[in-house]
């Protein structure tokens, strides 16, 4: 699997620009605010169907403009597909796959695969847990055709409840209320479900980068902290069942707040060192040692369950990673993946990591030769 | 800015839903081009709509008569009561031309983001309707999306006390299509919904 051609019009500095790549490596190199960000996010949109950085879609379209789009071109094993993502300020965004229009955005997913390590990462351990829950379902997105559609359906159901929460009458509208617990344990349940499968996996895989990483020394473990599935559980039904009873428990207190308590909104992915937190106990460079494991971890989780190798974004990572940590990075990105590198300059690599690449300079939006 | 008696329009237009500024001036201007009985043509349709249309005191379906073509019918079958929550599901559910009981519109879903609590849907009207005993089956006919199965979840509720059949209708595979084709949603809803060979 790999990206042959890039076509962005209209998007984040991009009037129109093409972009032809190599299936091995591509480096791009550009000063700061140049756009060289923009075209990893470009890419990592077609896979994950959002930006990795912007909170809102309507950020990608250039200011002044009202639609921009990304086209592509992609190989999976020898045969060609295209895949268009059109970006409206006042309308939704559409999709085209093989040149046909799709009405349902997620089968946009599950084309194209990638990965996309950047400085950000380091937030996935030090921020706040909805930084986790997204790197846990961004992982999900890119294996599971389904989850994509639970997901927003939680989010809609979530919604639907923290309204009722405030606006209902406590003394009368109890019957309500219920209704949507039922809904959210029901479609809650296939969320934390998910989310637990992935963090075994992911622990292991990471568990596996980590330990090369640190030469042995530590060992990673990662832990699905979710209230209604704590002490292990014996499949979705026992969870939810155990959803509605905590939604019972703790209905007064939500009756209180006025806000939804219980469910994978307010869960967490717990990461030790050696058994300690890294959070709490781990140093700065621990930190991202663990954030560098859990990508690695996510892109070879999405490898053995899409059987290809997913597309590598290394955005502008190698001016914070160390010699031995950088030297493993390139180590594991030579291995057939198709990879993207921005840098400042060419010479924040080894001559050897450069030889026989692309390398591609962008200034102002545009390709310069 | 436009003369008064535009934006009055275009204001007005760009209530409906649907409409945003744009469309509502683009609207405005081609009727300022149409001639002038063309235009009273719209407005007297607008105009009629409201006041000869009504809701049908049975089922609440929209009509012109004192009750809607389906409650009047006497070859349907009082038995069987679909429940929808718009008119136009009536006009979807006729197009099958499979169903020959009588319907109930509930007029929304319960959705609190929009507001909609069950105490602002048709349900009285339906438990009064069920009150003479005729009815045997009651046909749950809301939208498979959250609000609609919410609203098919408090029917159910309400109703199963009464001891009448209730059903719901079957999501899964469209007809015609091949299996390879379905998406995953879709393919999963149907395996769960599956049923027995007769």
């Amino acid at each position: 699997m790999h990206l042959e051609k890039l076509e962005l019009t209209n998007y984040r500095n991009y009037g129109g620009a093409t972009f032809e790549f190599s299936p091995d490596v591509n480096i791009i190199i550009g000063g700061n605010a140049q756009g060289k960000t923009n075209i990893l996010e470009a890419v990592y949109f077609l896979s994950a169907g959002n930006s990795h950085r912007a909170g809102s879609d309507a950020l990608l379209v250039k200011q002044g403009e009202n639609l921009a789009s990304i086209r592509s071109e992609v190989d999976r094993d020898g045969r060609r597909l295209s895949l268009e993502v059109f970006i409206s300020m006042n309308e939704k965004k559409r999709i085209k796959v093989g040149g046909v229009e799709k009405y349902r955005f997620s089968d946009l997913l599950g084309n194209l695969h990638a990965v996309i390590f950047s400085p950000e990462d380091l937030q996935i351990v030090k921020g706040g847990p909805e930084r986790r829950r997204a790197f846990l379902d961004d992982t999900i997105v890119q294996i599971s055709p389904t989850y994509h559609y639970w997901r927003r359906k939680y989010d809609r159901v979530l919604r639907q409840r923290n309204i009722l929460l405030k606006t209902m009458n406590r003394n009368v509208d109890i019957e309500s209320l219920e209704l949507w617990d039922r809904n959210l344990a029901e479609v809650g349940t296939k969320v934390i479900v998910n989310r637990i499968h992935v963090t075994e996996r992911l622990s292991q895989l990471s568990a596996e980068a980590h330990k090369k990483i640190t030469k042995g020394a530590e060992t990673l473990e990662l832990n699905y902290i979710c209230r209604v599935s704590e002490g292990g559980v014996e499949g979705p039904q026992e969870i939810e069942r155990r959803f509605i009873k905590e939604l019972i428990r703790r209905r007064k207190e939500e009756l209180d707040r006025k806000i939804t308590l219980v469910g994978p909104h307010r869960d967490d992915l717990m990461m030790n060192i050696n058994g300690l937190d890294v959070r709490s106990f781990g140093s700065q460079g621990q930190q991202r040692t663990v954030a560098l494991s859990l990508k690695f971890g996510q892109m070879k989780l999405i490898e053995q369950e899409v059987k290809a190798k997913p597309l590598l974004l290394l955005d502008d990572v190698m001016s914070e990673l160390d010699e031995d940590r950088q030297s493993y990075l390139m180590q594991m990105v030579r291995d057939g993946n198709q990879v993207f590198i921005t840098a400042t300059h060419l010479d924040s690599f080894a001559p050897a990591d450069v030889a026989g690449h692309n390398i591609m300079r962008i200034k102002g939006g545009k390709l310069v030769d | 800015m436009y003369a008064t008696p535009i934006s009055e329009l275009i204001d007005e237009l760009s209530k409906l839903p649907g409409i945003g500024p744009k469309s509502a001036q683009r609207l405005a201007f081609h009727i300022l081009k149409t001639n002038r009985a063309e235009a009273e043509r719209l407005a007297e349709a607008i105009v009629h709509l409201k006041d000869k249309v009504k809701f049908c005191p049975v089922c609440y379906n929209v009509t012109d008569e004192p009750v809607c073509e389906y409650c009047r019918d006497s070859r349907r079958d009082d038995s069987v009561i679909c429940v929808v929550e718009e008119p136009k599901d009536i006009v979807a559910m006729e197009r099958t031309g499979e169903f020959q009981g009588r319907y109930h519109v509930l007029g929304a879903a319960i959705s609190p983001i929009d507001g909609v609590g069950p105490e602002d849907l048709r349900i009285k009207e339906l438990l009064k309707r069920l009150e003479d005993g005729r009815v045997v089956e009651i046909i749950v006919a809301t939208n498979p999306n959250i609000e609609g199965e919410a609203t098919a979840m408090y029917l159910t509720k309400l109703i199963r006390p009464l001891g009448l059949r209730i059903t719901r209708l079957a999501s899964g595979l469209p007809v015609g299509g091949d299996l390879e084709y379905a998406d995953e949603v879709t393919l999963g809803s149907a395996l769960r919904g599956r049923r027995e060979m007769p």
